[in-house]
């Protein structure tokens, strides 16, 4: 499917405008929007991701072939898609600095989850609560800070409390935030940077 | 517990600490100071140090940042490393805190002396059955009314004994019309204050000779709370751990400036005794921290501070070592982390004045930015991050001695070094340099990549040879081993690159959003000022070709060196000065960068390492 592997390439190089059309062609030929999204968008998102691993790309690339993206994905509305797994993302209470956070979730959305971005200072109880409203598969918790990372603790405890722990896995990242931080506050997963996030996130999901 | 001794090499100096000390605090024990920019976390990697003898077994962090190679040849990172007996260990210059270089002087503008520190020469008539007036009314009657009597219970202990030891012959010492303290003769031309600018990273201390305005001697140092980390959020987290923390920064501030207290008068000649006062202007968080306020309100969200207003307090309270009934002045604060010294910049380059549309950025940790129109003045700090300040670069230094501070690529590569020893790092200056060299020749693309050899072609032989590659990425070697200090090479990495481009699209996405406040865009701007060390050292052709700064004619950009320590001479100069920070402060809009719609985007589009604005 030429059009679709020129979507690819379109995404892969951060071109928004070339993306957009190559979409619309794609849908005027009739193709499925299903497909679109498979063989097209997350063909392309993981192929940067794999970029990425390899220190080809960084944030730079990653931002603009994410807004290539997500042109792509907004003339997809209301088609019917098959979400690999639905994930609640926001950085923590008091966190303002989303930069990374936007970044797993496009990888995400790219992946194929249904990502439910509920920005940023986001307080634990909001985070259990929309998870829970949503039969959330993961929540996904973004700290830049050292003195707001804390709050991961006390959503993981909300979580545990609220009778969530184990149905809805937890996932974290950011700056300061490290492994053995992630095992002492009981977090399900811990990635380093967005690429590898979706590969944890993926690794979450219920076989 | 057990006590273990600890050897420091090559000084020798030995310790003797109980079991479990980490290296870190063994070396401070010791009398070194060691490179923390992470504040101990085990995540920089810079306090690298090779062991011998007794020590714990490597962490996994350490495991992580070190690798098996050099943990088997001994390495260690002192601030993970725990003391379990006898132990030698070297420590490399590089992983020192050692000598710096920084902005003593800058911009000079005409100000009206008019200190709020006044010394009157008093020839009083000595009481008589005539005159039998109290001791206190013959000084403030000499005084003409205009001096309040002190509100200190110990000048009025002193006033009887100094008044008859010097047979009335004194000078009495006022400030802001109280009366302060008297002293015998005519000592009124005797007096001294002392404006400071705490950086995040370094203080600089002016010692001021108050009835001329002149600055008679400069002393300048690091800020030793780096030793508990290079950024202000580390130091937030540690002052808000609890009260021995928040004691232990505030006591390292206060012990920089009473050593540059000494170290001034010294060269000057003046006795520490002779300044009665002190203006002090930092950020928010350094200004907290001076006075052992805790800061904890500004590690998260929505960042409240503790004081905002000017705020006037005993020196000796907060244990400075300088006339017992000084004062200290602390300019106020803007909002969020944008403070005193923010003030001071605004002050010294005159920018509340300006018709024109004026904008002045400090690069640094925290780096801030000012834009000005016609009196309206909007203010935010960007959490650009210390890579200027070499941290987070994997050979990144301060711009000390043996730090590469120019690079030029010709037939081969050519790089000034501070100090023209063998180099040993890169400091920010150096690295903005290389990155814009870099991509000029095609090495590193406009997305910010460095290329791999075989992908670049038309390189000049002796240039190519220096693109490597190794297990961790790309590298580009600007000094050979042969040619470095320590033999280990100095070379940027493309992991540096990344770095850079991520602190160099927080400042000018910053600038571009404060921009909008005022409908305008960067190619508006008519002047821009560059505050701070670096700004004074980085060359402006490289900062423009990467999209550091906007790309303006050179006309319109001017490095105006310490711009914050000139505005703390000046507030201490002047109490017309004085007032006119304090409106300042109440001026400024603060904006809070993050929370505005668009700075994602603008973040991404600043990221490109070429002229910005764009053309398209």
């Amino acid at each position: 499917m030429a059009v679709l592997d020129e979507l690819k390439d379109a995404i892969i190089s951060g071109n928004r405008d070339k993306a957009k059309q190559l979409t619309q062609k794609a849908l005027d030929e009739g193709i499925d929007a299903k497909k679109i999204v498979v063989d097209g968008i997350a063909a392309a998102m993981e192929v940067v991701g794999e970029k990425f691993r390899s220190n080809e790309f960084y944030v730079p690339e990653l931002l603009i072939a994410q807004r290539a993206m997500k042109a792509s994905l907004s003339m997809m509305s209301g088609a019917e898609v098959d979400y690999v797994g639905t994930v609640v993302i926001g950085t923590v209470k008091g966190d303002l600095h989303d930069i990374g956070k936007n970044l797993v979730a496009a990888m995400l959305e790219g992946a194929g989850f249904k990502v439910i971005d509920l920005g940023v200072d986001v307080s634990p109880d909001q985070f259990v609560k929309v998870a829970g409203e949503n039969s959330a598969h993961l929540i996904a918790m973004s700290a830049l800070l050292t003195t707001t990372m804390g709050s991961m603790r006390d959503t993981i405890q909300a979580l545990d409390k609220a009778g969530l722990k184990g149905k809805t896995r937890v996932i974290i990242g950011g700056a300061p935030v490290t492994q053995s931080y992630a095992d002492e506050i009981k977090a399900d997963g811990y990635a380093p940077d967005a690429a590898s996030a979706v590969d944890r996130a993926k690794q979450l999901l219920p076989a | 517990m057990a006590e273990f001794t600890a050897i420091f090499l090559p000084g020798n100096s030995s310790v003797c600490v109980p079991e479990g000390t980490t290296l870190l605090a063994a070396a401070a024990a010791a009398g070194l100071l060691l490179q923390t920019p992470c504040g101990g976390q085990g995540r920089c990697g810079k306090c690298l140090a090779r062991v011998e003898g007794g020590v714990d077994a490597p962490t996994s962090l350490e495991r992580r940042v070190l690798g098996p190679d050099q943990l088997a040849q001994g390495w260690r990172l002192a601030c993970q490393a725990r003391v379990a007996g006898d132990v030698a260990v070297t420590v490399p210059e590089s992983s020192l805190i050692t000598e710096h270089r920084i902005m003593v002087e800058g911009v000079e503008r005409e100000l009206t002396v008019l200190p709020n520190i006044t010394k009157v020469g008093l020839d009083l008539p000595a009481p008589s059955v005539e005159d039998p007036r109290a001791d206190l009314n013959r000084v403030l009657d000499a005084l003409s009314g205009h001096v309040r009597p002190p509100t200190r219970i110990a000048s009025l202990r002193a006033l009887p004994r100094v008044l008859r030891q010097s047979r009335f012959q004194i000078t009495a010492v006022a400030a802001d019309g109280e009366l302060l303290a008297l002293e015998p003769g005519d000592t009124s031309e005797n007096a001294y204050g002392l404006a400071v600018d705490i950086g995040t990273t370094t203080v600089v201390a002016y010692l001021c000779h108050l009835p001329t305005g002149k600055s008679v001697a400069v002393a300048s140092d690091l800020n030793s709370q780096a030793q508990y980390g290079d950024d202000v959020i580390s130091r937030i987290r540690i002052a808000s751990s609890g009260a021995e923390g928040l004691a232990a920064l505030s006591g390292a501030v206060v012990t920089v400036i009473n050593d540059l207290i000494e170290r001034a008068c010294h060269e000057a000649g003046v006795p520490e005794e002779a300044i009665y006062e002190l203006s002090v202007v930092g950020n928010t968080c350094m200004s907290h921290l001076f006075l052992g306020v805790s800061p904890a309100g500004l590690g998260s969200l929505p960042f409240v501070q503790v004081f905002r207003s000017a705020q006037t307090v005993r020196a000796a309270d907060l244990g400075i070592g300088v006339h017992p009934e000084a004062l200290v002045y602390l300019v106020p604060n803007i909002g969020g982390f944008v403070g005193a010294d923010t003030v001071g910049v605004i002050l010294a380059s005159e920018l509340d004045r300006s018709d024109g549309l004026r904008v002045a950025v400090d690069i640094g940790t925290n780096g801030e930015i000012v834009v000005a129109r016609q009196g309206e003045l909007h203010a935010a700090s960007t959490a650009a991050g210390p890579a200027f300040e070499g941290a987070k670069i994997t050979q990144g230094m301060r711009a000390a001695h043996g730090a590469i501070e120019s690079v030029h690529i010709n037939d081969d590569v050519k790089c000034h070094v501070i100090g023209d020893v063998s180099p040993r790092g890169i400091c920010g200056s150096g690295l903005v340099d290389a990155v814009a060299e870099l991509v000029r020749v095609g090495i590193i693309t406009e997305t910010g990549r460095m290329l791999r050899r075989q992908e670049v072609t038309g390189l000049p032989e002796k240039v190519a040879e220096r693109l490597v590659e190794n297990e961790r990425g790309v590298a580009f070697v600007l000094a050979r081993p042969e040619e470095s200090f320590g033999g280990e090479g100095v070379a940027l990495t493309g992991r540096d690159v990344r770095e850079m481009q991520l602190a160099k699209a927080a400042i000018y996405g910053g600038m571009e959003l404060l921009l909008e406040e005022l409908g305008a865009g960067p190619a508006d701007i008519e002047q821009l000022l560059l505050a701070g060390a670096f700004g004074n050292y980085i060359r402006r052709e490289s900062a423009r070709a990467i999209g550091l700064i906007p790309a303006l004619p050179a006309e319109r950009i001017e490095s105006i060196g310490n711009a914050a320590g000139v505005g703390a001479r000046l507030v201490l100069c002047s109490t017309e000065e004085r007032r006119r920070a304090e409106e300042i402060a109440r001026r400024v809009r603060h904006v809070d960068l993050s929370e505005r719609k668009g700075f994602y985007d603008r973040f991404a589009d600043a990221m490109m390492l070429r002229p910005l604005p764009s053309l398209q």
